[in-house]
């Protein structure tokens, strides 16, 4: 089944631990707003959308230690780089999965929030 | 109707309330489960919008379906901080009852059935104030006031401060929200004039009726930064007002409870740090 640009069935991409994507967050996206659908306890320990380094907090401490971020089709099998993994279809969008005890957890998704950043911006214009 | 003919849609119906899932473990502390729903409302928008720009689709239309999700996501957003009221009042019940003697619940109306139904549960909190409305400002004002007021004691918590507080936008703000669901709901999103009526006081702008209510997605947003904004202002206030009220009952009994242990039970139920008769505890 495709989903985005995702393999879902597959779920094929990079493991990395949670901490180097919370790191990627707060210094790379630090004041980009980032929305996540499908991930229950993240959803509930914070308020979403929220900025990058707000999320990366969380991240941190409700994550899981490791994290699969799952490859989009056509994108380098041997990219390292998490910017890379994400699907941009006006606004990037990373499916990601928790990886415990060896085993892929449900796919849930981060994605920025370009209603948010543009509201935001208007809000604060006046 | 012609050409075919259902026979058993009062069985078919029946069925549905059995079409439900589990509660998620965030529904065991308020302000998770707030913040869990209203995520998951608007999602729904983004989800929405993210998929259809993928497809081909008539602009107009798009929007006319759009502005009916949008006005959903709104109600959805105003119902789940109903119910965060609702359960956190629940709570507040459940704390305080079983150690006064005043007449604070009669505040509440009393739902002899709801009464019943949770009787097996155990939860006064949830028999009284589950089957109750809180979309007024004034009533929740009323019944928190009430509810976390010393023993026989006067009136001093506002759970939506008035009059000259820095903070009175938010029960203006709120009301507003309240009359923009009741829109929504009871007249399937068109500005009446009456709602209309109202809504000039609120907002004290002119607004034109008869309208179709037409928020933009930035519009669903502010909504959402608002009552998560106002949900977690108010969860800490209402977490220490009632730490604040075990502390005096403490201090007029002090074998009526364990204060560390009661410290612990709220700072677990309302997720944020309390102080109870002089013990501090912290949410895990």
């Amino acid at each position: 089944m495709a989903c985005y640009g995702f393999l879902v069935n597959d779920l094929e991409g990079i493991d990395v631990d949670t901490r180097e994507l919370a790191a990627w967050l707060r210094q790379r996206e630090p004041e980009t707003w980032w929305t996540v659908d499908g991930e229950p306890t993240l959803q509930a320990v914070v308020a979403l959308p929220c900025q990058g380094a707000d999320l990366a907090e969380v991240l941190v401490r409700h994550g899981h230690p490791k994290v699969r971020i799952v490859r989009p089709e056509g994108a380098d099998h041997d990219t390292t780089d998490i910017g890379a993994l994400a699907e941009n279809d006006g606004g990037r969008v990373f499916l990601l999965a928790w990886v415990s005890a060896g085993q892929i957890g449900e796919p849930w998704e981060l994605s920025e929030d370009p209603v948010a950043r543009q509201a935001y911006e208007a809000a604060i214009a006046g | 109707m012609a050409g075919f003919k259902i026979t058993n849609l009062d069985q078919l119906i029946a069925k549905i309330p059995q079409h439900a899932t589990p509660l998620p473990p965030s529904a065991e502390r308020p302000i998770e489960h707030y913040q869990r729903g209203a995520s998951d409302a608007r999602s729904l928008l983004l989800y929405f919008e993210r998929n259809v720009r993928r497809t081909k689709v008539h602009p107009a239309k798009f929007e006319r379906h759009a502005t009916t999700l949008r006005n959903m996501v709104l109600i959805g957003l105003v119902e789940s901080f109903e119910r965060y009221v609702k359960e956190v009042a629940a709570l507040c019940v459940d704390h305080i009852a079983p150690l006064v003697l005043d007449d604070r619940l009669s505040v509440f109306r009393m739902n002899m059935r709801g009464i019943a139904a949770q009787f097996s549960e155990g939860s006064l909190g949830k028999a009284i104030c589950e089957s109750a409305t809180w979309l007024d400002t004034t009533e929740i004002n009323d019944r928190f006031g009430k509810l976390l007021t010393d023993p026989f004691g006067k009136v001093t918590f506002q759970f939506f401060p008035q009059g000259k507080s820095t903070e009175a936008w938010r029960k203006t703000t709120m009301d507003t929200l309240f009359q923009l669901r009741h829109t929504i709901v009871h007249n399937v999103s068109v500005i009446t004039r009456s709602d209309a009526a109202r809504l000039r006081l609120l907002t004290k702008s002119g607004i034109e009726a008869p309208r179709v209510l037409s928020p933009s997605s930035a519009d669903v947003w502010y909504v959402k930064v608002f009552i998560d904004e106002t949900t977690a202002w108010a969860n800490r206030r209402v977490a220490e007002r009632l730490s604040e009220l075990l502390t005096v009952i403490h201090a007029g009994d002090p074998g009526v409870f364990d204060p560390a242990t009661k410290a612990l039970e709220v700072a677990q139920q309302m997720g944020v740090t309390v102080v109870v008769a002089g013990h501090q505890a912290n949410p895990t």
